[in-house]
């Protein structure tokens, strides 16, 4: 049903092909890249796209296109690994936020306090206390969406635990969390779903602006974030280093916002408002 | 009305204490001492224990809590440690650079948003609306950074229409600041006016559904009267929200436009404040900012009650 709806419209498709297209290059990067994404070859530096390097070298001489396969893979993982925590952190605080009447208040100002902070100001000083690493990167972008899925999650607890089958089963002696875990979280997985395609862009476009700042992912492991960062420098002479990278981020949140667009009009076409 | 601003000012009040600890929390309770990674890795004990002295560091958390919340309420935000400066000297001589960077992008932003969703609304099935929906996924999907160093790549370095970075001269003229300012704000605005478009879009569908706007069809008055006097005036509300959501989320993009143009604002000092660990600048940075972001939505909810006499009950 769900799929019929996402399948009969031609961008969605579009949208679901780049994706796989974009996970299956990342997990076969090994065996499709050409060169070896970290040798480098003084020789070749900064050449433009040809037949050799079909998007050109860096300034090491090292081959773009290989690189881009394997920085894919880490941008993709971070962006996985975000929404990955900032939906299960989301659920703990939603869930008891919506469910228990005596911690919504503590719990919802906190959320207003999180939501206070411009996104990319918090993941900056989130990073500033962490250390720049990729593992850092995660729990930071993880902890800044947080807010965003605990409001979704508590605004549906809170409609799902005055409905009279919950009711019914409180009545006949079911203990909060038998009721959480039977009636509520599986009445949360679609707007789950919907949240997390939505995080994992974000965390994508943020990864690649906080590499950009330099207090993201080190350049010794390539994302496209620090490409584009280290590409700059070199835009005048070397626009692909920059230019390939940067279209790889729109290709791939464009994606991921059409389905995620796509997924909250076939799951829920209530929820079309709230964000 | 009073008990709505009453208990809605309570709860801003509520939510600042929130922020002004989540920033004590981030900077002095998470692993890394501020004084050790200030020193390097040659200082020695002593060094250590002198400058945590100095910045307080060495006294109970509890105390150092409560010295934070005593010096924000005096809105004290101490000295920064590399410019020789206060806090808010800092902040205060960029403000005025991030505060018309931001006002330019909005203002653009809202130009090319409104418009545009209005019509994406209005003739819903028309190439224009298929079009301004698009440009509404696509303006949301590409990194502001990028855009910006693409900007500057065509309209700076190859066509020579604006300077590739900086603010001009300090004692340049307006018209001279605003130039400097027109890609930057180009390429904070991007995204966010895509922002606007699609919540424009939504409302006006939604308002556009309404019997009074086929009742004021049915009466003979023309599309455009119907769409914006009609339409338009009832949909403001959820704009008016993405608007000032707008403002906020331009603060925060700034940061990063600001470092792409190399323009000196206050992005630009809080980006150089984490690379050189200027604790005292970040943390007044974060407790400013957010606060401006918890007033600016105070002040939204304040402009339902003009806009929207319904909710006062």
């Amino acid at each position: 049903m769900i799929w019929r709806s996402l399948l009969s419209r031609p961008l969605i498709v579009a949208g679901l092909l780049i994706l796989l297209l974009m996970a299956l290059a990342s997990l076969f990067a090994g065996s499709l890249a050409p060169f070896d994404p970290g040798k480098m070859a003084l020789m070749q530096r900064i050449q433009a796209p040809g037949i050799a390097h079909y998007f050109g070298t860096d300034e090491f001489g090292r081959d773009v296109y290989s690189r881009l396969l394997f920085a894919g893979r880490l941008s993709l993982s971070v962006g996985v690994l975000v929404a990955i925590v900032s939906i299960f952190l989301g659920t703990v605080l939603g869930v008891c936020a919506g469910y228990f009447r005596k911690l919504d208040t503590p719990l919802s100002r906190l959320i207003d306090a999180l939501m206070a902070f411009p996104d990319i100001l918090l993941a900056i000083a989130l990073m500033a206390a962490f250390g720049p690493s990729l593992s850092n990167v995660v729990i930071a972008l993880g902890v800044v969406y947080t807010p965003r899925v605990a409001r979704v999650v508590r605004a549906v607890t809170m409609v799902q635990r005055e409905l009279p089958f919950v009711e019914a089963s409180r009545s006949m002696g079911a203990g909060p969390l038998w009721i959480i875990r039977v009636h509520i979280l599986p009445n949360l997985l679609p707007p789950l779903l919907v949240q997390g395609t939505f995080i994992f862009a974000y965390a994508i476009l943020a990864e690649s602006a906080l590499s950009f700042l330099g207090v993201g992912v080190p350049p010794q492991n390539p994302t496209w974030g620090n490409m584009i960062a280290t590409g700059q420098s070199y835009f005048q002479r070397a626009d692909w280093m920059m230019l390939f990278p940067g279209a790889a981020i729109a290709l791939t949140v464009l994606s991921l916002q059409l389905v995620g667009d796509a997924l909250r009009d076939a799951l829920d076409p209530k929820l079309r408002r709230s964000v | 009305m009073t008990r709505f601003l009453t208990r809605r000012i309570g709860s801003t009040l509520l939510v600042l204490l929130l922020v002004a600890t989540l920033v004590f929390v981030i900077t002095r309770v998470i692993p890394g001492d501020p004084a050790a990674v200030l020193l390097g890795s040659a200082a020695t004990p002593e060094d250590a224990l002198r400058l945590r002295a100095q910045f307080g560091l060495d006294a109970p958390l509890w105390s150092q809590y409560l010295g934070w919340i005593g010096q924000l309420v005096r809105l004290d935000f101490g000295d920064s440690i590399f410019l020789g400066q206060s806090v808010l000297e800092a902040l205060g001589s960029r403000a005025e650079l991030t505060a018309t960077l931001t006002l330019f992008a909005t203002g653009l932003a809202v130009l090319i948003g409104v418009p545009l969703g209005i019509l994406a609304a209005a003739q819903r099935k028309g190439i224009v609306a298929q079009l301004a929906s698009a440009l509404g996924i696509f303006g949301a999907s590409v990194p502001s950074f990028w855009v910006g160093l693409v900007l500057i790549q065509y309209f700076s370095t190859k066509l020579g229409w604006f300077p590739v970075s900086g603010y001009g001269p300090p004692d340049a003229d307006w018209p001279t600041r605003l130039h400097h300012l027109v890609l930057p704000a180009v390429a904070l605005a991007l995204p966010n006016s895509a922002l606007i478009l699609r919540f424009t879009r939504t409302s006006m569908l939604e308002v556009l559904g309404e019997d009074y706007i086929r009742t004021a069809r049915a009466k003979g008055l023309g599309p455009f009267t119907v769409v914006v006097k009609h339409g338009f005036k009832n949909a403001l509300i959820p704009v008016l929200t993405v608007i000032g959501l707008t403002l906020a989320i331009m603060i925060g993009g700034a940061i990063v436009t600001e470092t792409v143009f190399g323009l000196p604002g206050v992005g630009n000092l809080i980006v150089s404040a984490v690379l050189r660990r200027d604790y005292p600048v970040i943390q007044g940075a974060l407790v400013i900012v957010s606060a401006l972001y918890v007033l600016i939505n105070l002040a939204i909810d304040l402009l339902y009650l003009w806009v929207d006499p319904r909710v006062k009950a």
